[in-house]
């Protein structure tokens, strides 16, 4: 099947996990892990006579993150009623901002520039209301009702909707992986929390129409779902069958996507300027004040980790794609200065047994001074390359010094020249086949420092055991040919 | 003058549906006379001279109420009192979609 030019774009929801308080109300907003309905309140549950009113940090929050994706803030905005009827919403309508007649959104325009190289344009940056969370007894499709939980209902969230510059599932993944590091260099968000970052995405083929898809709860799924639904799509073409221009559900579970048949139109929402909020007027001393407190963000960074430390772009690229990873690099560099080794071991070895570990770089115990210790001890030639790997997934795992890690695991790097000789010998009196191989073939030699590397677990010097191995093997060849 | 636009049968099955409201055929006339006669009324706005002037979004001439983030906890279960079905502390809805 040929493959298909694909456009993608996508609506990502943010929570502003940074703030105490919900969007309109004030009731807390650490509702992760807590019974349901506790932090509720007869504002964000819409009891009659209550009175939203707009969380100050919220808004600057909501600015910062439109100045850092170069969007063009509105001087005049206010918020919309977006009316249906689902309980998500105790009122029957969120209060959120509206991209059409009658509405005037936070901010439109921008871009993020990918780690690729490709730009995707912003088309508008919102505020809206958190929805609740519904639970279904059984299957989602037989369940007579559903339960419901308001804790998250009201939280802010800001909305980013994209131009379709995408190409395939994998710039859709930069992308969330970019904004993500954004939002977490403003220190407005935290990626880490659970559906603190959803998204919809709308997907079409060449020759195709546009499809929907709702309900993508993370990062690590968007690109399951639009490889799903390319799949899907081009299926459909293929056979010459005409794709629906619909509304799709992610189901994680199974994997696919469901069609929703909704029958409700942009029209059908009736969105109006809230009444109960009044508008705001944004001035040019408050933007440039914002503006001027912006903290660093990952372009920047990489740009100074390059320039002025010396790591490779390679390197820097993925130290800046996490705030944590490019937090704790710059902790370590204060005790240890050869910056491109430490940020080798970091996206390199540290990053891998991070991943294997089922940790994240927050749950880690080791500090940065023991990575300096660790990264000292493989300089003073203390320990191999690979025990350092040993040692380091110990100190992730119980932060534990490095010195007695070596000393507990008896670690220490083997280079005396008569223990390796000694067991140089014992190697080649065990692979007499693989001796005469080494004789003829350079690669063969490989075999034989590895066995001596195999039977210390690692510790030998490899240079030293190559250099005896070498040695020994031009002791036999004038024999042979004479 | 802008077209007087008088409310069809259709219109109100598809306000019902959007309502999840299930409507008798009398129950749909009746609303479908009722709604035509209030936008009727409301169609005499149509008739003020609205030329050169700004459009209106809040009638209060009030910007920029803010609160700080502070956080408070409210008593969560006298909330809990009005909703009239539920689960342990889930509150119950019908199920829609």
């Amino acid at each position: 099947m040929a493959v298909k030019t694909v456009k993608i774009g996508l609506e990502v929801h943010c929570q502003l996990t940074s703030l105490k308080s919900k969007l309109f109300c004030s009731c807390p907003t650490d509702y992760r892990g807590k019974p349901p309905n506790t932090n509720i309140c007869p504002v964000c549950m819409g009891e009659p006579g209550t009175l939203p009113v707009l969380n100050k940090e919220a808004l600057r929050s909501a600015i910062m993150i439109a100045l850092a994706l170069h969007s063009d803030i509105s001087r005049f905005t206010y918020f919309t009623r977006k009316n249906y009827f689902y309980p998500d919403m105790a009122k029957n309508f969120q209060i959120s901002q509206y991209d059409g007649v009658g509405g005037a959104p936070l901010a439109k325009g921008g871009y993020v520039v990918l780690n690729n190289g490709k730009t995707v344009r912003i088309r508008r940056i919102q505020l809206e209301e958190d929805p609740a969370r519904l639970i279904y007894e059984g299957s989602i499709d037989t369940a007579p009702s559903a339960l419901v939980d308001y804790n998250r209902h009201g939280i802010a969230l800001v909305e980013i909707v994209t131009e379709p510059d995408m190409s395939s599932p994998e710039e859709a993944r930069l992308f969330l992986q970019k904004l993500r590091s954004i939002l977490e260099h403003l220190g407005v968000f935290d990626g880490e929390l659970e559906g603190a970052m959803r998204c919809d995405a709308n997907i079409s083929l060449e020759g195709g129409v546009r499809v929907e898809i709702k309900n993508i709860s993370s990062y690590k799924e968007v690109e399951r779902a639009l490889m799903f639904e390319i799949t899907r799509q081009s299926n459909l073409l293929s056979r010459g069958i005409k794709i629906a221009r619909e509304t799709r559900f992610w189901d994680e579970r199974r994997r696919i996507t469901v069609s929703l048949r909704t029958k409700e139109t942009e029209e059908d929402y009736r969105y109006f300027p809230e009444p109960d909020l009044p508008p705001i007027v944004l001035t040019d001393e408050f933007l440039d004040d914002v503006k001027r407190k912006l903290p660093m963000l990952p372009d920047e960074r990489r740009r100074v980790f390059v320039e002025k430390y010396g790591v490779s772009e390679q390197n820097a690229d993925v130290l800046v794609s996490d705030k944590a990873l490019a937090d704790f690099f710059e902790k370590c560099l204060k005790h240890y200065d050869k910056a491109q080794e430490l940020s080798s071991l970091l996206v390199g070895d540290f990053l891998a047994q991070l991943h294997s570990l089922n940790m994240s770089i927050r749950d880690v115990k080791v500090s940065p001074s023991q990575i300096a210790k660790l990264l000292k001890l493989l300089d003073d030639k203390v320990l191999t390359g690979l025990s350092a790997k040993t040692v380091l997934r110990e100190m992730i795992a119980t932060g534990e010094d490095p010195e007695s890690i070596i000393q507990k695991k008896e670690l220490h790097r083997i280079s005396s020249r008569d223990m390796l000789t000694e067991l140089v010998d014992q190697v080649f009196t065990m692979n007499p086949k693989a001796v005469e191989d080494a004789l003829v073939n350079e690669k063969a030699i490989h075999f034989l420092v590895g066995q001596v590397m195999r039977m210390t677990r690692g510790k030998a010097d490899p240079t030293l055991v190559r250099e005896i191995v070498e040695e020994k093997l031009g002791k036999i060849e004038p024999n042979r040919v004479g | 003058m802008p077209q007087k636009k008088s409310i069809t049968a259709k219109d109100i099955r598809h306000l019902a549906w959007l309502a999840k409201l299930d409507l008798s055929k009398k129950e749909e006339e009746t609303f479908r006379s009722q709604l035509s006669k209030i936008l009727e009324y409301f169609s005499k706005i149509d008739e003020a001279n609205t030329e050169g002037l700004p459009p209106t979004f809040h009638v209060v001439e009030q910007y920029n109420i803010f609160r700080e983030d502070e956080p408070c906890q409210f008593p969560s279960d006298l909330v809990l009192q009005n909703p009239p079905k539920k689960k342990g502390r889930f509150i119950k809805a019908a199920r829609i979609v």
